[in-house]
């Protein structure tokens, strides 16, 4: 794939995009009209036409992306995750507190809504190994469990003491999940308890971000409100594996290669998504320059190593190749 | 604001700052929910062929129920026995997660620990609730009894909120009792001052049957004016004003020609204002608004907003309160923690308060960034490459106050290259000036103690000694080894770099010093010391011809020089430190295996050396050849038995292994090794004067933080005992006594 490819998310703002675990070419964003103040919110399923991307040549330009579905809600969505178990279905989290489970089969109405949190649900995921469960983190303070087939939400834990975030999956156990706060901490979680595992004092300032290294079951990856991203073990919490800096404004979303353990992307509020070698003596490898509002969404494929879709304010999702996300030789 | 407060980053409560937003929410709420309600099922009648298609249905609603049942209460009551307290979903849950080969028995022991946990919660909490209960009954007219008198739909709506509140307090254990109790007289005040009420019942039900959007609506129209009061539009417009000065000092042409902060200076300027769900534009913008704004708060209508109406109903009511309950009403949710009037009252408040905190977080950045500056500056040039970092230190010293200046400042410093800074290395004063223990006995002693008895006091009366003579090179070097065999890397360091500081050719001192910053993940430092180590040694200072730049083949630079010097030995004469060299580069590429060859190689040569076992052994741990990695710590403790850094170590294997109990036995006798040896210490130096709880504080610095702190992982996380969590916090190794074995 040449280029970039661009599609134009009309009347809405990108907050979340992500790839689909089960077909190469489609991606979903979640997006909220007037950036999410006020409004309504739309999930966009797209797909990625990489035959329309070649013709378009390395220009890039539209046509390459196209709209396969789209759903309209009463309130904007902020974050969205594919279930790892059916194809066809994908969670949003929404500004008004509610859950919704979607079938890209079906046209308009979710299959599922869920009411219990009590305000912005900032962050949804599901779970990578047992692939029927999935979390949400509020900024009612709680972090809830929810499998799709249940009425009510399974679990819920309280104790950071400011808005959450973003909760993630560990993707090497399906017990273990992190949460990173405007409390400026991040918390280590294992579902069989209720109080959390451990709390990384990550940043002074709130932590947006959070993910976890897939190569190294004990490091997680932070993003702050201080510009700073910093890598963890988690079993030493006192203090952070390395600081990356080079983010002009707040780190929105930080995502872990699905292909090297060393290689982090980054999006920020300074507009920009960065490409980070967590192992080389210069870390910041890739700045992406294309977009002209805030940045909040990235994700990278797992089925195309490199290719790297962005989603955000300026109403555009792009799909591009970032150069330097090879595997690292020593 | 729920889209940008992170960007400023306020640091305000994420209960404020947004209020605007939040009421657009609790209006929209309900519409959305009857949406979600009727469409979707509608639809599934139609379209579940294509559910079976795509794998698993989703159940239908007989299904649902049949789901419900199978678990246990009936569907009537479910909705309010399944709260987060229920267990059972959780049973089905774990059951699903648990891995196959776990028995029945595990798991039976498993979810029976899990279940007596809340319990004990519950029965910690209950002793406030009891008490508060009593103490409310003898606090006089607002006693129990007038609240259970109170009509019946009420006292169902205090109960469910009770319960609720009860719950959420067995939510989280960690809370501490005082907040349970808090919690409890705020329900308290709340219920009484309900109770004094003239008419609860009429009120509650004013409220819960009223359409509140309706009613909502209804004050919109009589009053004609946008849903949001002055105050709210007020604090909507000052929000975008700050946000609009947080980024004003932006040189990135990207921020000029932003739509969003363009949108941002139509709020500002109460060019549009949102109404409802949606954003109108004013109509003669800013003369328009504060117009109405001034008619507004002078005309005889001067309940400026419905809050304040419904306070004045309700005036000896905490706000609060009263917000509370309304708002469960409102919202019909039975969650208590939502107060939507404190939220109306801080979104009113909000600006000032949050630009403060703002602001003062701002120059904190500004002062750590200036702080950073400085430390990168030297580092920078130590470096011998200063021009370009002279102007970027230059623009962050400067001090002011005046936004605009704060972020340009701090834009010419983001500006600058930043693959120096920080990256790698062990930067900040704690790596570079060794902290002393205070009260050191031995400072007084001229010369040294005829004998060392344990590493404790061989750490003090090294301090002592370098305090004497700071150019004391080898005995800064010894310190550094001390500290290292202490698990205290970071005081390692600041030794060793003393020692290379006065003797750059006490090789030794570069090996040591590699190690540590290896462990403390300062790989650049690490390669520093590594590339001063052969410079140093004379029979290999050839080899290092030019000086390697950071780069990212730096590492493949150095592994070739040790390897160059590895091959300068024969079979016989094998250089053990090359060795131990070539195996911290291999540690630091993962190369484990690789490593392991070199420390076992230098093993063959030097046997008895403890230290040495504990780099294998950390190496094999690394490989997650777990049980290799305890014999080799094994080897290092019985050469040497108070070696508390091989303890620790063991202690992270037994966690990897899931020991838990065992790594905190082996953490907990590693602290007792650093106890007693204390205790022996200020024995020593009792002679003096009586041994005082300060004495054993000020002994900090031969303590290892590192172990305590996995000791409350283990304890909090592991073998989930809280109290004991809170007794690492206080440093107590006596409430492990009689429990551990240590």
């Amino acid at each position: 794939m040449a280029g970039v490819l661009r599609f134009h998310t009309a009347g809405y703002n990108g907050y979340a995009i992500e790839y689909s675990p089960f077909f190469e070419n489609r991606i979903a964003c979640a997006s909220a009209a007037n950036f999410g103040i006020v409004g309504n919110g739309r999930l966009w399923c797209l797909g990625i036409n990489t035959a329309a991307a070649a013709a378009a040549g390395p220009a890039g330009g539209g046509g390459g992306i196209t709209a396969d579905r789209v759903y309209d809600t009463q309130d904007g969505l902020y974050d969205c995750a594919w279930s790892e178990e059916h194809e066809n279905q994908i969670v949003t989290s929404s500004g008004d507190g509610s859950i919704k489970l979607w079938d890209v089969t079906l046209s308009d109405f979710p299959i599922r809504n869920w009411s219990e949190h009590t305000r912005e649900v900032f962050s949804v995921n599901w779970n990578l190994v047992n692939k029927d469960a999935f979390i949400t983190g509020s900024w009612d303070q709680t972090i809830k469990l929810w499998k799709p087939e249940a009425p009510q939400s399974l679990m819920t834990w309280q104790e950071h003491t400011h808005c959450i975030y973003q909760t993630v999956w560990s993707p090497a156990s399906g017990e273990t999940f992190a949460s990173a706060s405007g409390d400026q901490t991040a918390k280590i979680w294992d579902v069989r308890q209720r109080a959390s595992a451990s709390t990384i004092h990550a940043h002074n300032a709130e932590v947006l971000a959070l993910d976890w290294n897939k190569y190294n079951p004990n490091v997680i990856v932070t993003g702050s409100v201080d510009h700073s991203i910093k890598t963890w073990d988690v079993r030493f919490p006192s203090r952070e594996t390395r600081v990356l800096l080079g983010h002009e404004y707040a780190v929105r979303r930080v995502k872990c290669s699905p292909h090297s353990g060393d290689v982090v992307v980054s999006a920020s509020y300074d507009m920009t998504m960065r490409v980070w070698d967590t192992a080389a003596a210069s870390p910041m490898v890739h700045v992406h320059d294309l977009h002209s509002e805030f940045v909040l969404g990235v994700d990278m494929s797992m089925f195309f190593e490199g290719q790297v879709a962005t989603c955000a304010w300026d109403e555009q999702v792009t799909v591009s190749h970032v150069p330097a996300l090879g595997h690292k030789k020593r | 604001m729920s889209a940008f407060k992170d960007l400023v980053g306020s640091g305000a409560d994420c209960s404020g700052g947004n209020s605007l937003n939040q009421f657009t929410k609790q209006l929209q709420q309900d519409r959305s929910l009857q949406q979600d309600r009727f469409g979707p099922l509608a639809d599934r009648e139609g379209s579940s062929g294509a559910l079976l298609r795509s794998g698993r249905p989703i159940l239908e609603n007989d299904d649902i129920e049949e789901f419900l049942q199978a678990g246990g209460p009936g569907p009537s009551s479910r909705q309010q026995q399944r709260g987060m307290f229920d267990m059972r979903p959780m049973t089905r849950e774990l059951d699903t997660m648990l891995p196959p080969m776990m028995g029945d028995q595990t798991w039976g022991n498993e979810f029976s620990r899990f279940e007596d946990a809340p319990q004990n919660h519950h029965r910690q909490i209950s002793g406030p609730s009891q008490s508060w209960i009593s103490e409310f009954a003898e606090a006089g007219p607002e006693s129990l009894k007038e609240l259970q008198g109170s009509p019946q739909n009420w006292a169902n709506e205090f109960q469910a909120h009770q319960r609720v509140n009860e719950q959420q307090i067995i939510g989280h254990p960690n809370m501490e009792l005082e907040d349970a109790f808090k919690r409890a007289q705020d329900q308290a005040s709340w219920a009484a001052e309900f109770a004094k009420s003239s008419d609860p019942a009429a009120w509650a039900s004013e409220f819960s049957n009223a359409e509140a959007e309706s009613w909502i609506n209804e004050f919109k129209e009589q009053e004609g004016l946008s849903v949001f009061g002055k105050d709210s539009q007020e604090a909507l417009s000052q929000t975008a004003g700050m946000l609009l000065e947080a980024v004003a000092g932006s040189t990135n042409p990207k921020f000029q020609s932003s739509k969003f902060l363009g949108f941002m200076q139509q709020l500002r300027d109460q060019e549009v204002a949102i109404e409802g769900n949606k954003l109108v534009e004013q109509i003669g913008p800013a003369e328009a608004a504060s117009s109405w704004a001034k008619e507004f708060g002078a005309g005889p209508v001067n309940k400026t907003s419905w809050e304040e109406d419904f306070n004045a109903q309700n005036s000896e009511a905490p706000r609060e309160a009263n917000g509370n309950s309304w708002s469960e009403e409102f919202s019909g949710q039975t969650r208590g923690d939502q107060n939507w009037a404190q939220e109306f009252q801080n979104g009113a408040q909000m600006p000032d308060r949050d630009w403060n905190q703002q602001f003062q977080q701002q120059q904190q950045q500004q002062q750590q960034q200036q702080a950073r500056n400085m430390e990168w500056n030297q580092e920078f040039a130590r470096n011998g490459m200063q021009q370009s970092s002279q102007a970027a230190s230059e623009a962050a010293m400067e001090t002011s106050d005046d936004m605009d200046d704060l972020y340009k400042s701090a834009w010419d410093y983001e500006n600058t290259d930043f693959s120096e800074f920080s990256a790698g290395r062990a930067l900040g004063a704690r790596y570079e000036q060794y902290e002393f223990t205070s009260n050191n006995p031995y400072l007084a002693h001229s010369r040294p103690p005829a004998g060392v008895r344990n590493l404790t006091e061989a750490i003090l009366v090294l301090e002592a000694q370098v305090q004497h003579e700071p150019d004391n090179a080898k005995a800064w070097y010894e310190l550094g080894i001390r500290q290292q065999e202490n698990e205290n890397d970071v005081g390692a360091i600041a030794a060793l770099r003393h020692a290379v500081r006065q003797d750059p050719g006490l090789v030794d001192s570069w090996i040591a010093l590699a190690v540590s910053l290896t462990n403390e993940s300062a790989r650049e430092d690490a390669y520093d010391a590594l590339e001063a180590w052969i410079m140093n040694s004379g029979k290999y200072a050839s080899l290092a011809a030019e000086p390697t730049s950071a780069s990212s083949d730096r590492h493949q630079h150095i592994t070739n020089m040790y390897i160059a010097a590895a091959r300068m030995a024969t079979e016989s004469d094998m250089d053990a430190d090359v060795q131990v060299g070539l195996g911290v580069l291999f540690n630091i590429s993962e190369e484990y295996n690789k490593a392991i060859d070199c420390f076992e190689a230098a093993l063959s040569m030097r046997p008895q050396d403890y230290m040495l076992w504990n780099k294998l052994g950390a190496t094999l741990a690394n490989a997650r050849y777990s049980d290799r990695a305890m014999e080799a710590y094994f080897q290092a403790l019985e050469i040497n038995p108070s070696y508390v850094r091989a303890r620790y170590n063991l202690s992270i294997s037994c966690i990897q292994m899931q020991q838990y109990r065992e790594a905190a036995e082996h953490l907990l006798g590693a602290l007792s090794v650093q106890m007693s040896n204390i205790n022996a210490v200020l024995e020593e130096s009792k002679g003096k004067g009586p041994v005082e709880e300060s004495d054993l504080a000020s002994m900090h610095n031969v303590q290892s933080g590192t172990v305590w702190e996995t000791l409350k992982m283990v304890a909090d996380g592991h073998l989930r005992r809280h109290d004991l969590a809170e007794a690492c916090e206080k440093r107590d190794l006596d409430a492990f006594r009689g429990e551990f074995d240590f």
